[in-house]
């Protein structure tokens, strides 16, 4: 998919409802856990625009991991008889990812004041990164089915559940989310998979402009 | 009448075309990102063979299997008679140079006893197997000459099996071999063996 008409698309929508709604601007930060790579964690932290409507809220989501990383050996194999047949090759796997997503909030319990239970969605882009680096005898040891660095994009969604404390000009959240990886395929056989994280974030919620 | 050259020649076209697009591709060539020119080595059925010979990258064909003008396969492993004591056990690999499409061939050749049969395959499984260049040797023949070498080569996988019209198996490994003034280096095989491609006599 053509990147810049995706974000073109995304500022088109949100152009009407910049001028009808409530206008917030979300930060936040939290701890991932890889579904998919259960040896990896990450913390991430992003910041979303909120454009509320009664008891809907768009959502432009920008977020970004610090890339976590694992340890693993595959075996590499070498043809020079001085040396054994078999070593053990250290490999280090660093996956980080970036996205950018359009969401939605719906309350489904509690008021306009107070505490309130919501359910959020997302669909949108996400960029991942994955970089494998190898430490080994690199001039006579070949490594078996080795792993390489590669990038993967596509069109992701996810969902999660959200606990907000609302005051008076502002909010405080906590959320469970979970993300499918992007709709793409890895271009080489790998030992790891795309990331599917499964997050949870704490954040504030400031109000920029009232409708 | 007049319209039977061309109707015969749709027919003999959609024939073609259908023939054609039942060919399917069964070598999956992943580049080696440290080794520039060569595959990775694996032992997932990619079908490949590739190596560096003076430096120049040189693979196995694609494997192709059903369509117009049936299956072609880029190795092929058989044993054979040389003399009263000995057999040859033989694996030949068919490809080109990646600047150069002309066709080549390297092939290994094995000596093992005569009653050596396809159960014994496996035992070269694991295993590091120097080729002396005089009673097992490997043969260059990717550039218009024949060439006779010593070397080594190491079976990651190395099976055969009964099947309905055969031998069926695998083997993947990596070898080395040394013409003189030919160097073969970074060799790294991965296949498949459907019936077709194993005789043993």
């Amino acid at each position: 998919m053509n990147k810049s008409f995706f974000l073109i698309i995304m500022i088109a929508i949100l152009a009407p409802f910049i001028s009808l709604s409530q206008f917030y601007v979300e930060p936040f930060a939290g701890y991932q856990k890889d579904m998919n790579n259960y040896k990896s964690s990450f913390f991430n932290s992003g910041v979303q625009a909120v454009f509320k409507m009664r008891k809907y809220e768009l959502l432009l989501q920008l977020q970004k991991n610090f890339p976590g990383s694992w340890n693993a050996v595959d075996s590499a194999f070498t043809l020079n008889t001085s040396l054994p047949l078999y070593a053990p090759a250290q490999k280090n796997i660093s996956i980080s990812f970036f996205s950018v997503a359009f969401g939605n909030r719906f309350r489904i319990v509690g008021k306009d004041t107070g505490a309130c239970l919501v359910v959020k969605l997302y669909t949108g882009l996400m960029f991942q990164k994955i970089s494998v680096k190898y430490e080994y005898d690199k001039n006579d040891y070949t490594v078996l089915n080795p792993d390489q660095s590669q990038n993967a994009d596509g069109i992701f969604v996810s969902a999660g559940l959200e606990y907000m404390w609302q005051f008076k000009k502002s909010r405080f959240f906590a959320d469970l989310n979970f993300s499918t990886p992007p709709w793409e395929n890895l271009r080489y056989p790998s030992s790891y998979n795309l990331m599917a994280p499964l997050s949870f974030n704490i954040g504030y919620s400031f109000m920029i402009s009232k409708k | 009448m007049k319209t039977a050259f061309p109707e015969n020649l749709f027919i003999f076209s959609a024939a073609l075309i259908f023939f054609h697009s039942c060919s399917k591709n069964e070598t999956r060539y992943y580049p080696d990102t440290t080794a520039s020119g060569v595959a990775i080595f694996s032992n997932k059925g990619n079908n490949v063979f590739s190596c560096l010979i003076n430096g120049r990258p040189w693979r196995t064909f694609d494997r192709k299997i059903g369509g117009w003008g049936g299956s072609s396969f880029e190795v092929s492993v058989r044993k054979e008679y040389y003399d009263s004591l000995t057999d040859m056990l033989i694996i030949s690999w068919q490809g080109y140079f990646a600047d150069d499409s002309a066709f080549g061939e390297i092939q290994l050749l094995i000596s093992v006893p005569p009653n050596f049969s396809f159960k014994d395959f496996h035992n070269f499984q694991g295993k590091r197997i120097p080729i002396d260049g005089v009673t097992s040797y490997f043969i260059n023949q990717t550039n218009f000459q024949s060439q006779q070498g010593s070397g080594a080569i190491y079976f990651n996988q190395a099976s055969l099996d009964t099947a309905a019209f055969g031998y069926q198996g695998r083997i993947s490994g990596l070898l080395e071999a040394d013409f003189n003034s030919v160097k073969l280096t970074a060799g790294r095989f991965d296949h498949m063996l459907e019936t077709g491609q194993v005789f043993f006599r």
